[in-house]
């Protein structure tokens, strides 16, 4: 039976990869048949949920084995049951859903494939046992959606949501990445069920604040918290079925889970708690408030999916028992709605072809299914009584109410919140389905009747567990109390009931209600404001700030390339020089004294350094002359005098070598020169002087690294055994040419292949030329 | 008279630098010849120079004193190089040749298409 | 005979190749030799692991006086890389690279550059390995030019002069060292440097040359320029080849070099090496983002990742040192095999420009995925290679307490990311724009074999991310040794 988990989470990823061959088999069935798949984990989990005691937690080892230390191991525990509940359940709703809804797609095959392969990972995500495991099916879900987000790629919009969805998640990965190494470092292991055994927590230690933030950005980042909220409506540009999925039960929730996860590691501090609740606070009430604004339904509900975001971020942060388990029951009843409303917004939008809630109305007749189905969801979305939401709800009021010292702060947002979220519900009940008279009645594309069942089925199946849950809640309190105990080894029983007593939450409610229903009848001056504000706030609109951001440093980066990369060789080389100069320099400055003997300097021959002056002087004319020829004969001499130097000083065949290849050059360059224009003067004279200087600095350096060099030999060189052995070894008396044939035979082997070698370009870049060259002539011709 | 070797080594990488820092080709090619011949000379030096005989064994000798001859290793790897660095130079000649012939230019300053975009 | 067969192989065919005239053999044996060397090179895996290093002397000349070829694990792995790669680009080229380059020599010059890079794998004595060095660069110098169109002159002129001054650099490194402590052997040569650890002041210039001449092949900040300026010039084929191997030798050298003789000054060493590997990071990163030029982008991605490579070595620990290894042939692998894409756009639409270019994920999804596979494993994302090469550098930088130089590593790969998306949007998921879609004849010939040269490439990355541990394994076997010279010394001297 466990087993049997590991083997689902690897055919989820097998089935992924197959899609494309699945669907050449059985076409637009694709997404029927791969529902099975979730539908099986999710037996397997409701099974496992039943028969997994009460706070156990089942350990699976896998062989599979990544890297020492990140090992795939999934641990079921009532934490990752209630997450992997709802992902394999909305999941399987999501792809029975989606084979209707993209049956006119093209590309299906790679549609469901990125589907399933980021089912995968959020399935993987919440039951692996090792954080570094959890890190990486957390970037394939970035990966995987950046591919679903960007599904119409043709659509610029498309591309740049997709980009900039993978960039926020991409930093928050790297962010969470740091942190699980850091984390791995100070504990010595990535696994959760060791980390949580050992009842470790880094609060105390000196890194902790450096974790805990990345480990935040990594939250928030995912879970699309201001001020990184803006990925998550751009994100609407993927088709239907993945805004179901992403911002119900996965993508989104991937950060409230890792925060659920380790909290027990990490969580608690003061810094963990403010920081939530002020993020979590903002981003709640703006998420709420923006959503008011909104002309289509699914902006509107990606502007709710913000909200409720944040509401579970800011329930965390309270960090009490009572808003941990409000936190987890929020996180059902959210996933339940939303699924359900984003599945609602994609068959209003494949009946009527718009989104615009403004734009439609009167629905309520011809598509009467969806409007009960819609009611339901809302009712849940608004708060209210009977459905699940309104238990939610509730928690959370009562959590926050408890909250001693910023109560205060925290309640009125929530409460605004809410309002607005009880507000919204009924204006896009309203509108969508109300009939106005004064407006054409709506031609629908298709009736219900023509809906496949299994189109439909999404919708009604959450209204219903929805309605189900919030009628006998009892259902959930083995589950969400198996949570709680691995969120904070918190034992006390849960209670769970609709019906709370008449208290100040449920006068509070009441409230919320009343206003909400005020707030509705004055929508349109309401809705005029927030537009405005709307409008007030777009000059920091930050999708659009995010992508000035790229261009700005786009600019800068190519302006500072081409400060770098130039193209002026000559600066190339300048840089190579005093870096060099700059290395030397570092080292000189740094260790000063040698303690050792010097050898004695040899005599000085005069006819020899009367060759050198000669030699120099030639050299000195070669760089100043202006005449090529000239210039040429004059290296020619500065050749020959070191040749000179070499015989002097008893190296025959190095002379000998020396006049030769000397001799070939100058005859090369001479008739390679005959071809070119003589020399002008190029540069100014501040560049010159500027390279006479950094060149005299080269000289001097080398001049005092060559004297530093001669006087002290550390060792005896190598090249005695080679005068002993010559020749009785290797039968030669000339021992340099033993060297060379014998000694070290593989480097003229290696000397010849590049004789070879350049013989050979030499040729080809000859034969290419006369090629073009005839082809001019042809030309002229 | 290592010093003042030492000095004209120092002379021909500064000679060779300034070289190699010109706009023009030829001048470039120039001034790589004399950084070559430079580093060979500090090899050499490097190697130890000694008034000594050629590194012969003489005749009839089996082997021969190695303070009085001239560091032979040395000279096996200057050969090596100046083989190496004669085939490197002849390449690069024809490939100048055939730059002048596809752009007209041999000012250096005119090779920056490659880089900025 | 066990190491001398790779120079042999290469060699071999280079005196075939001058012997033969018709293009056709000339590429059979092209195929056949590159298999040849992949064979020879796999086979050397296993008798490193039973050897750990092997050491064959010359000519039968004892250690310190002839010339040893010295491959323990280290070597080998990027022997086998090399080979990889090699073998898979020899059969890229034979339908990527146009008739003219073929006939003109291309495979010749391409065999000249594995021979060159087969013996810096292997050198065990510093003179040699210039000679190696010079050996590649020459070829190099030749495939870039090889053609002759006025960017790719313009471009080699620049690699020639930039890398002829390393050389030099080098060269005159050797000599002073040489000077000092009388040898050319590696092992012998890191033997006397501890002896000589009291006079280190003396032989740092000597050093430094050295090292300087190692940073310009492998394109380190501030050496970095020659890269940028050529490698999107010649054909794809050369660069996919240059990018796999070129500036890896240098690495592959650098750590070598500072294995068995910076450490002695760690103190300076280390700044230096972390300093130049976090600029190389971070420069290289921001000007590839900048970049509209498909090649361009990835050309000056070499520079930031070769980076990560530099900042490991710096860190100096097993770990570490076991990551830089494994980054290394991460990089190799995902590195070509995004060039190679890029060639197979350049073959499609004659231009590798991201404004012009789009839509070829239509065109082809296999090919969007594979450039996928490597773009996405340089960025680092799991489970592809580069986010376990990333992992342990980043794992190893926090535990050796550099965790700021860790830190910037970690957003270097967001901005990595950021720059392989670009490419990703542009070329294949944009629609093409209608008004720059330009002639390009369309391509009767289906590239069955281009495709199978980045298939087996892909699937190399793949396999690297699947199974990271064995290969991490190995690589820390070789990172022990790297860090245990002594071991070195011993093996290629003999136990003293």
């Amino acid at each position: 039976m466990d087993n049997l988990l590991s083997l689902l989470i690897a055919l989820i990823f097998l089935a992924g990869f197959a899609t494309p061959l699945i669907h050449k088999l059985v076409g637009k069935k694709t997404g029927l048949l791969l529902a099975i798949v979730p539908l099986t984990l999710f037996i397997v989990l409701v099974l496992e949920l039943l028969q997994l005691p009460p706070r156990e937690s089942a350990l699976l080892q896998t062989s599979v084995s990544l890297l020492p230390g990140m090992d795939f191991a999934f641990r079921i525990d009532g934490l990752s049951l209630i997450f992997g509940l709802l992902i394999s359940g909305i999941g399987t709703l999501v792809l029975l859903y989606a084979a209707f809804y993209m049956a006119k797609y093209e590309r299906q095959a790679h549609f469901f494939t990125y589907l399933t392969l980021f089912m995968g990972a959020m399935i993987g995500l919440v039951f692996s046992d090792n954080l570094m495991v959890l890190f990486i099916f957390w970037e394939i879900t970035s990966v995987a959606s950046f591919f679903l987000i960007g599904f119409d790629h043709h659509v610029d919009k498309s591309r740049q949501a997709a980009l900039q969805a993978l960039l926020i998640t991409g930093f928050g990965g790297l962010c969470l990445l740091f942190a699980v190494i850091l984390t791995g470092n100070i504990t010595g292991t990535y696994v959760i069920s060791e980390l949580l055994e050992q009842s470790i927590h880094l609060g105390n230690h000196p890194q902790y604040y450096l974790i805990l933030s990345l480990v935040i950005l990594g939250a928030i980042t995912k879970s699309a918290q201001f001020p990184f909220h803006f990925w998550l409506p751009g994100a609407m540009q993927a088709p239907t079925p993945v805004s179901a999925y992403l911002h119900s039960a996965t993508m989104v929730n991937a950060g409230v889970f890792l925060l659920m996860r380790i909290y027990p590691i990490m969580g608690g501090t003061m810094p963990w708690k403010y920081g939530l609740m002020i993020t979590g606070g903002i981003t709640m009430f703006l998420g709420a408030f923006f959503s008011m604004g909104q002309r289509d339904f699914k902006r509107i509900l990606a502007f709710t999916t913000i909200s409720a975001l944040g509401t579970m971020i800011l329930l965390i942060g309270i960090d009490t028992t009572s808003s941990l388990k409000a936190a987890l029951v929020f996180f059902i009843v959210h996933g339940l709605y939303k699924g359900g409303l984003f599945m609602i917004a994609g068959i209003i939008d494949k009946t009527t072809g718009t989104r615009d809630i403004y734009d439609l109305h009167g629905l309520g007749r011809q598509l009467p299914l969806t409007a009960v189905v819609t009611l339901l969801a809302l009712v849940s979305m608004a708060g209210l009584p009977p459905m699940l939401g309104f238990l939610g709800k509730e928690l959370i009021y009562e959590a926050k109410m408890q909250l001693p010292d910023v109560a205060w702060l925290v309640l009125p947002l929530s409460v605004g919140a809410n309002i607005m979220m009880v507000a919204i519900s009924i204006t896009v009940y309203y509108e969508l389905f109300f009939r106005r008279k004064n407006k054409a009645v709506i031609t629908l594309k298709y009736r219900e009747r023509e809906l496949p069942f299994y189109f439909l089925a999404g919708p009604v199946l959450l209204a219903a567990a929805g309605l189900l849950l919030g009628i006998s809640p009892t259902f959930l309190e083995l589950p969400v109390g198996n949570g709680l105990f691995f969120m904070g080894t918190l034992t006390e029983s849960i209670h769970l009931s609709l019906w709370h007593g008449f208290n100040e939450v449920l006068l509070l409610s009441i409230f919320t209600v009343l206003s909400g229903i005020s707030v509705f009848i004055l929508r349109a001056p309401i809705t005029r404001f927030i537009q405005k504000m709307v409008r007030w706030f777009d000059q920091w609109h930050l999708p659009t700030l995010f992508a000035q951001l790229i261009n700005k440093y786009l600019t800068a980066a190519a302006k500072n390339t081409n400060l770098l990369q130039h193209g002026y060789h000559r600066f190339y080389l300048l840089t190579f020089f005093l870096a060099v100069i700059a290395l030397m320099g570092l080292q000189i400055f740094r260790i000063t004294e040698i303690d050792l003997p010097e050898l004695a300097a040899s005599p000085i021959k005069i006819h020899v350094a009367l060759l050198l002056l000669i030699s120099a002087g030639a050299v000195i004319y070669a760089v100043f002359s202006s005449s090529r020829l000239s210039a040429i004969l004059a290296m020619g001499v500065v050749g020959y005098g070191i040749a000179l130097l070499y015989l002097y000083y008893g190296a025959i065949d190095l002379a000998i070598t020396q006049f030769l290849s000397e001799t070939v050059l100058m005859v090369l360059f001479v008739m390679v020169i005959y071809y070119l224009p003589s020399f002008a003067v190029l540069s100014s004279r501040k560049s010159r002087l500027r390279d006479g200087l950094i060149s005299l600095g080269v000289g001097t350096f080398i001049t005092l690294v060559v004297l530093k060099a001669k006087f002290l030999n550390l060792q005896t060189p190598i090249s005695e055994y080679f005068a002993a052995t010559a020749y009785t070894e290797a039968h030669g008396r000339n021992i340099v040419n033993v060297i060379l044939v014998d000694f070290r035979a593989l480097d003229t082997m290696g000397e010849v292949t590049v004789l070879i070698l350049a013989a050979a370009g030499v040729y080809s870049l000859f034969r290419f030329q006369i090629k073009t060259l005839k082809k001019k002539k042809q030309n002229k011709a | 008279m290592e010093y003042i070797i030492a000095i004209f080594i120092g002379l021909l990488y500064s000679c060779g630098v300034y070289l190699v820092l010109r706009r023009s080709i030829v001048k470039v090619i120039l001034g790589v010849f004399v950084l070559s011949n430079a580093t060979n000379l500090i090899i050499f030096l490097s190697g130890g120079i000694t008034r000594g005989g050629a590194s012969f064994i003489p005749e009839g000798a089996e082997t021969v004193d190695p303070a009085t001859i001239s560091d032979p290793l040395p000279q096996a790897l200057i050969l090596t190089a100046i083989v190496i660095s004669l085939g490197i130079s002849a390449y690069i000649l024809a490939l100048k040749y055939r730059y002048f012939d596809v752009t007209g230019t041999h000012d250096l300053d005119q090779l920056k298409n490659t880089d900025q975009r | 005979m066990i190491l001398f067969a790779l120079l042999l192989i290469p060699f071999t065919y280079l005196m075939l190749a001058l012997l033969i005239k018709k293009a056709g053999i000339k590429k059979r044996l092209a195929l056949v030799f590159s298999t040849l060397n992949l064979l020879w090179a796999m086979a050397l895996i296993p008798i490193v692991q039973f050897k750990e290093i092997i050491v064959v002397q010359m000519g039968g000349w004892s250690a310190p006086f002839g010339i040893s070829l010295v491959a323990d694990r280290f070597s080998v792995l990027m022997l086998l890389v090399t080979a990889f790669i090699f073998f898979l680009t020899t059969v890229y080229a034979t339908q990527s690279v146009d008739k003219a380059r073929r006939k003109n020599g291309h495979f010749f010059f391409t065999f000249g550059i594995l021979m060159g890079v087969n013996g810096s794998f292997m050198a065990g004595d510093l003179f040699n390995l210039y000679v190696w060095f010079e050996v590649m660069l020459m070829s190099s110098f030749i495939l870039v030019s090889l053609g002759g169109e006025r960017k790719q002159l313009e471009g080699s002129i620049k690699y020639l002069i930039l890398n002829l001054i390393s050389s030099l650099f080098f060269v005159a490194g050797i000599g002073l060292l040489y000077g000092k402590l009388g040898s050319l052997n590696l092992a012998d040569l890191s033997q006397k440097m501890e002896l000589a650890r009291a006079n280190l002041a003396v032989l740092n210039p000597a050093l430094i040359l050295i090292f300087v001449g190692f940073a310009i092949k492998g394109a380190l900040f501030p050496f970095f320029f020659w890269l940028p300026a050529s490698y999107h010039t010649p054909p794809p084929a050369v660069t996919a080849l240059f990018a796999g191997l070129l500036t890896k030798v240098g690495i592959y050298s650098l750590i070598r070099f500072y294995t068995l003789f910076l450490y002695y000054d760690a103190g300076f060493w280390q700044q230096v090496v972390l300093w130049m590997g976090a600029l190389s990071m971070v420069i290289g990163v921001v000007a590839a983002s900048s970049q509209y030029d498909f090649r361009k982008i990835l050309s000056f991605h070499i520079i930031s990742q070769v980076g990560y490579v530099v900042i490991a070595l710096g860190f100096f620990t097993e770990a570490a040192l076991t990551a830089a290894i494994f980054f290394l042939v991460h990089n190799m692998l995902s590195k070509t095999n995004a060039f190679l894409v890029a060639g197979w756009v350049h073959r499609e639409k004659g231009t590798l420009n991201l404004k012009v270019l789009g839509d070829m994920f239509k065109k082809s999804p296999v090919w969007g995925i594979l450039f996928f596979i490597s773009a996405f494993s340089l960025a680092g994302l799991p489970p592809l290679s580069g986010f376990f090469g990333k992992y342990l550098v980043l794992q190893s930088g926090i535990e050796a307490g550099y965790t700021g130089v860790a830190l910037l590593a970690l957003f270097v790969g967001l901005f990595t990311l950021f720059s392989m998306v670009k490419i990703w949007l542009e070329v294949f998921w944009k629609k093409q724009p209608e008004d720059s879609a330009m002639e390009w004849p369309v391509n009767q010939k289906p590239a069955h074999w281009m495709l199978f040269s980045s298939l087996a490439l892909g699937a190399a990355i793949v396999a690297m991310g699947l199974w990271a541990a064995p290969i991490a394994e190995y690589c820390e076997a070789a990172a022990q040794d790297l860090l245990n010279p002594s071991k070195y010394i011993e093996y290629v001297l003999g136990p003293s």
